[in-house]
């Protein structure tokens, strides 16, 4: 789909980060150090959850912004400026998650459980729940823990969703995009997700255990 | 567009997919007055609306990575490597083109001084040819300057004139 110069006119007077991009289009090396700073931990952090391997998440966010690099001659603003950067890092992502199948590896979680306890998730997780004092709150890396097993019951695009809307606060219209999905089905996946995390959640809402303040 | 057939873990009925486009903000005016409606006036929805906010509100206990130190510089000089390897590809291209173009020019005139050499050639062995078939008529050009008539020749060489110059070699 062609982008119109009205459009990306529009989106380099709205998105300072359009304006970024478009300066390390004329090779401004600035400009690109100025829009790592700005993203790093945040794609750090998604494809730490979304590939659950910590170590890998940085080898990812590196792709990404050398393909952003590779692209900057080519790069006309069609939409905000994360939402380009996140189609690039879910494509990352994918490529990644299909190397790993080829390879057979089996996904290890972040924090080297190695394998030990039930391999389904919610087993895991009702087992963490079959420890839970009901009196007591459960701490900070506990909850963590939890909600980490929760999000390994969702499928990768119910994940990736899931990540776009919760953490970078991104419309149904702008996940689509990133996802190539319509509007539509970006609505039925979250709340398919939502409803999901809701289930795998169940022991920890019906304690009414919540996570402590920061 | 295609809809994922490993998203059906949990069945999800449109009250659910309302209530989360609510929490999401993304009802329409109308559809959140409705929504709105109904929560004012059924326990259960409430209390499914508040399960979802909470199982969402969890979601902030997830683990949050900090970038390296060195990430950005690391990230900097990976691509200075790949932006260096870009210039050689293109260099190497601009070489391999150049050689190319050469290649073709030489080969180009190659052909074509071979396609001149060939035609000069043919025509030089055609003039040949020809002088060589009308030798005979070159040989005796002044006897038949001195006669009219072909009809007349034909006649003396079937009364023997022309026999005694016969080269058989005998």
């Amino acid at each position: 789909m062609s982008i119109t110069e009205s459009t990306a006119k529009r989106y380099e007077l709205q998105d300072p980060d359009v304006r970024l991009m478009l300066e390390v289009r004329d090779d401004n090396a600035a400009a690109f150090e100025e829009l790592m700073l700005r993203y790093q931990n945040r794609l750090i952090n998604l494809m730490h959850h979304l590939m659950g391997r910590r170590e890998q998440a940085e080898d990812l966010a590196q792709e990404v912004f050398l393909r952003v690099y590779r692209s900057r001659k080519s790069y006309k603003p069609g939409s905000k400026f994360s939402t380009w950067l996140y189609t690039i890092a879910n494509n990352v992502a994918s490529n990644a998650r299909r190397s790993m199948a080829r390879r057979k590896e089996v996904q290890v979680d972040g924090n080297d459980e190695g394998g030990i306890g039930p391999a389904n998730p919610l087993d895991r997780i009702a087992k963490a729940a079959s420890g839970q004092m009901p009196t007591r709150m459960i701490d900070r890396a506990e909850m963590g823990e939890v909600v980490r097993l929760a999000m390994e019951t969702l499928n990768e695009r119910q994940r990736m969703a899931v990540l776009l809307s919760k953490f970078e606060e991104m419309s149904y219209a702008d996940i689509a995009t990133t996802m190539g999905m319509s509007v539509e089905a970006i609505k039925s996946l979250l709340s398919r997700a939502r409803a999901n995390l809701k289930t795998a959640l169940e022991p920890y809402l019906e304690q009414g255990a919540k996570p402590p303040a920061e | 567009m295609s809809t994922p057939n490993d998203d059906n873990l949990v069945p999800v009925d449109d009250a659910e997919q309302q209530l989360v486009a609510y929490l999401d903000g993304e009802l329409s005016d109308d559809e959140r007055i409705v929504v709105e409606a109904r929560l004012a006036d059924d326990y259960d929805y409430r209390q499914r609306l508040q399960r979802l906010e909470r199982a969402w509100d969890m979601l902030d206990s997830l683990p949050r990575m900090e970038a390296s130190g060195s990430f950005v510089h690391t990230t900097v000089e990976m691509i200075s490597l790949a932006a260096s390897q870009e210039l050689e590809t293109i260099q190497d291209r601009r070489k391999s083109s150049t050689w190319r173009v050469l290649t073709i020019t030489l080969a180009a005139s190659l052909i074509a001084a071979v396609a001149g050499f060939a035609w000069v050639n043919y025509s030089a062995t055609s003039e040949n040819q020809k002088l060589l078939t009308e030798l005979p008529l070159i040989e005796n050009m002044d006897r038949y300057q001195k006669v009219d008539e072909v009809e007349f020749l034909e006649q003396l060489r079937k009364e023997g004139l022309f026999v005694s110059e016969v080269d058989d070699g005998v």
